[in-house]
């Protein structure tokens, strides 16, 4: 148990990572919403059903779709990095 | 973002990452915690111990959560102009056309179990909501595509069914506040609790699920699509 949730938080980390350093804009949004997901992973692993769901819910539905708007609205080319 | 702050942030992160990873591997664990699923069970009737304090024990902070919801509904319907909707950047496929007709009832009816099951098991009426909100913003965003607007829900009606939904609630509070003489009572008010784990058990909790789930839904929807009409 405890050695899973170690291993989804360095899991965490990674994506983070990845989210900052990625060159594309739709990469990263989906990335946070793959954080969003394991962090939901981890409400359950620690037996907290109704905050991954919600988690789930929020980070992983509606905030991935709040940046997909974003991204549409401002017009950004995808292939626009970080620098 | 230059190459120093990229730095910068990620060796943050991974500081963050290692302190979490120790606290989890080596703070000490508390023996026994207090278990709240009997007295929550004799008290409201719910067995979800997290959907009684939801909507039971503070129930009032419920409130202010849903206040918050109808304020920022309110506030960005207000301040963004209406335009119309399109998604001019994107092309969809017709696989993500026709596959959104397939799923979005089920969906639908996902998040509304989850808002009725809110009393016996995981889930409750702010996440069914946001599911069925979720639902909604697809349907719209998805057959928004290439000028054509299209609504579940007509927004006049949206801000009618939220306004409804809000004055519900305060009515179901004034309800244990003239039974019982306390605002939001439940058990109190000596509304029958029912057998624990049936869909009609914990007196007014389903009825605050259903509600604050119609809200919590239609105000994120009135959000997201006032930012995307925008």
């Amino acid at each position: 148990m405890i050695y899973a949730t170690i291993g989804l938080v360095i899991l965490l980390v990674v994506i983070a990572i990845y989210a900052v350093l990625s060159k594309s804009v739709v990469a990263a949004i989906v990335a946070v919403g793959v954080f969003s997901f394991v962090v939901s992973v981890i409400f359950v692993v620690l037996q907290a059903p109704d905050v991954a769901m919600t988690q789930a819910v929020v980070g992983a539905g509606l905030t991935t779709a709040f940046f997909v708007i974003a991204l549409d609205k401002t017009n950004t080319d995808d292939t626009e990095g970080a620098e | 973002m230059s190459r120093i702050s990229a730095a910068v942030l990620v060796s943050g992160i991974i500081v963050f990452g290692v302190i979490i990873a120790f606290e989890l591997a080596v703070a000490p664990r508390t023996a026994d915690p207090l278990n709240h699923a009997p007295l929550t069970l004799r008290d409201t009737g719910a067995v979800n111990a997290v959907s009684a304090i939801l909507f039971d024990y503070r129930a009032l902070d419920t409130l202010g959560e849903a206040t918050v919801i109808l304020m920022t509904a309110t506030v960005v319907a207000f301040l963004t102009p209406r335009a119309k909707a399109s998604m001019l950047a994107v092309r969809l496929s017709s696989i993500v056309l026709y596959g959104v007709v397939l799923l979005l009832p089920f969906i639908t009816i996902l998040g509304i179990a989850v808002m009725a099951h809110g009393h016996v098991s995981p889930g409750g009426g702010f996440t069914g909501g946001v599911i069925v909100a979720t639902s909604t913003v697809f349907y719209a965003v998805v057959y928004s595509v290439g000028g054509q607007q299209s609504y579940v829900i007509a927004p006049a009606a949206n801000k009618l069914i939220e306004n409804t939904a809000m004055t519900a609630f305060i009515g179901v509070g004034l309800l244990g506040l003239g039974l019982a003489g306390s605002f939001l009572a439940n058990a109190q008010t000596g509304i029958p609790l029912g057998t624990p784990g049936e869909l009609l058990s914990a007196g007014t909790i389903p009825m605050l699920n259903l509600i604050s789930g119609v809200k919590v839904g239609v105000g994120l929807g009135i959000i997201v699509m006032s930012l995307f009409l925008e």
